[in-house]
């Protein structure tokens, strides 16, 4: 009489497919952003040229390698904005439009819904902008090089390095996945927010963390919530970590994962304590969205 | 007969009121149930109780089922539109079937593509640039083309125009409905959907007024209009609801022979609109 319920494996690429269908900047603003990068490197050879008359540029390493790190570092601090604005509005839209009726009127599980969007940003977006990048820096190389690899003095700076460029991909590839790791309890936390929020998901995404930092400072007086947000936000450990380590490892004399400590990174409590809080964050997450009856 | 639905003092409280007061009743397939009531009466409660999209008190099953506790596994039997105006607007129609075709397993594509191909609905338009009357459109063809055993409507026409309002229920009968499929649904505009039916229950303030098949109401109710001069002898067989109109007295009988009324005035079967305004007006049976 029952029909076996569909295996969760067959509705994931349309659920993915959805979040992008009605979050379009998730896509559109980093295509823009390689776009506008892509056109740039059409057009300012010129400039390079006039730099270049004053003398050798004194550049350590390669400088196509450099300017492949940072676009896409640019590109990824682009996602993380794109991601917040993202994760604050996925499960409190369908609410304020009533569509959530919508989309529980058809045999998709809460427990789904929520996962897909958790995956969608730590991981989906993650990996398409690391493709993007990909491609990206190997067009610009291309364009670059047909550009001035005749011109003596810029050509010298114009120069493939085959050992360099896989270290830099395969360090921000492992990077995408530890970040997923690490960003998973303010994502979750992101989610709940967005999930449960009647109005005004802003003020309520900032607000708690506001008031345990200053309630910990009135009543204890001292500041280690604001310490542990600041790690976990990336200031610290994750970003500042990410870049450097990326920048040792696309430059340094050494092996491919050399520069970053994966193993320091994949056993440190305060990565699992995190996946730990995430893991009761979506818990909660999925809770919400399945008892809450709001419409 | 299959029983779709079982509800046994099936209760909800919000903040201290009850919506629904240990209502039962039972729904079996095939038929086509109409939940009338007025407003806050508890309908929307009850479907939304039936859907698992809110939790209750009591007993109710469907498809045997809890279906608060089984939400997603039921939604591969039963449908529902819940309102007109619940499409997200930044849907666009091709997506629309995409993503009900990638989630749903008895879905036929083929099926709404046709259905859409009659109306005036473009593929790569967005729900937000479709009329009230498509965007219903749009969500019946999505329903009409899964092959689900309950369809639950909870007000699916409401601030649609007359002829939308008629294209729907038509093409619901004609294109959808048959001996294995069940339909429950609620609308305030009753007597557009009176031939449609072949059940009622009334509800009010979360008790329930009337349950009975419609076959089984011209037995039960009569309605008798009356010269003004013959009111005070029909009103010795207990009317539980009277009016007047032009110049006469309509009267409403519950369990009373048509022997026992015709030498009063001329006697009638009262419509579900009027006898729904009979039960609700007249004295708590």
């Amino acid at each position: 009489m029952t029909a076996a319920p569909a295996p969760l494996a067959k509705g994931w690429p349309v659920l993915i497919r959805r979040e992008l269908w009605e979050h379009r900047s998730l896509w559109m603003a980093p295509l823009v952003m390689a776009a506008l990068y892509l056109v740039t490197c059409l057009i300012t050879s010129g400039f390079g040229q006039n730099r270049a008359s004053g003398g050798p540029l004194h550049v350590e390493g390669s400088p196509i390698l450099f300017a492949q790190l940072m676009f896409t570092s640019v590109l990824f601090a682009l996602m993380s904005i794109v991601i917040f604005f993202y994760l604050a509005d996925c499960l409190y839209a369908e609410r304020k439009d009533r569509s959530i009726l919508f989309w529980k009127s058809l045999p998709v599980s809460d427990t789904a819904t929520v996962l897909t969007k958790l995956a969608v940003a730590l991981l989906i977006v993650p990996l398409g902008l690391y493709v993007l990048a990909f491609v990206t820096n190997l067009v610009a190389f291309g364009i670059l090089y047909l550009r001035v690899h005749n011109d003596g003095l810029l050509g010298q700076f114009v120069t493939w390095d085959t050992t360099g460029w896989l270290r830099l991909n395969g360090v921000v590839l492992v990077y995408v996945f530890i970040l997923a790791l690490w960003y998973a309890p303010v994502a979750a936390y992101q989610l709940l927010v967005s999930a449960w929020a009647k109005s005004s998901v802003f003020v309520w995404t900032v607000l708690p963390p506001l008031v345990l930092i200053f309630g910990e400072r009135l009543v204890f007086g001292t500041w280690h919530v604001a310490w542990i947000l600041r790690d976990r936000l990336g200031i610290n450990i994750a970003g500042v970590a990410a870049s450097g380590r990326a920048t040792r490892a696309a430059f340094g004399p050494r092996g491919l994962f050399d520069g970053i400590d994966i193993v320091g990174l994949l056993t440190a409590p305060a990565m699992w304590i995190g996946v730990v809080v995430a893991a009761g964050l979506v818990f909660g997450t999925m809770r919400i969205r399945r008892y809450r009856d709001d419409t | 007969m299959t029983t779709i639905i079982e509800a046994r003092g099936l209760t909800k409280v919000y903040n201290g009121t009850r919506a629904l007061d240990g209502v039962s009743f039972t729904v079996a397939a095939g038929r086509i149930v109409g939940l009338i009531g007025p407003n806050g009466a508890g309908k929307t409660t009850a479907l939304k109780s039936i859907l698992g999209l809110t939790p209750f008190e009591g007993d109710l099953r469907v498809f045997g089922k809890n279906p608060y506790a089984d939400r997603y596994s039921l939604m591969q039997e039963v449908c529902f539109i819940a309102d007109v105006a619940v499409l997200p607007k930044w849907l666009r129609v091709s997506q629309a079937l995409d993503y009900v075709a990638g989630v749903h397993p008895r879905f036929e594509r083929a099926r709404a593509e046709e259905f859409l191909r009659k109306t005036d609905i473009e593929m790569h338009k967005r729900v937000r640039e479709l009329s009230k009357g498509m965007v219903t459109q749009l969500h019946l063809a999505l329903i009409l083309a899964i092959d689900a055993r309950l369809l639950v409507l909870d007000e699916p026409t409401l601030g649609l125009d007359l002829l939308y309002r008629r294209q729907f229920y038509d093409t619901l009968l004609n294109d959808y409905f048959d001996k294995e499929r069940t339909i429950l649904l609620t609308t305030h505009q009753v007597e557009e959907i009176e031939n449609l039916l072949t059940d009622v229950i009334f509800i009010n303030r979360g008790h329930i007024a009337l349950d009975s098949p419609v076959e089984g109401l011209a037995e039960r109710y009569v309605q008798l209009n009356v010269r003004p001069d013959q009111a005070g002898r029909a009103r010795e067989l207990q009317p539980f609801y009277e009016r007047e109109i032009f110049g006469r007295i309509a009267m409403f009988f519950e369990g009373r022979s048509s022997e026992e009324l015709v030498p009063l005035g001329e006697i009638r079967t009262p419509s579900i609109a009027d006898l729904f305004v009979a039960k609700m007006q007249g004295a708590p049976a």
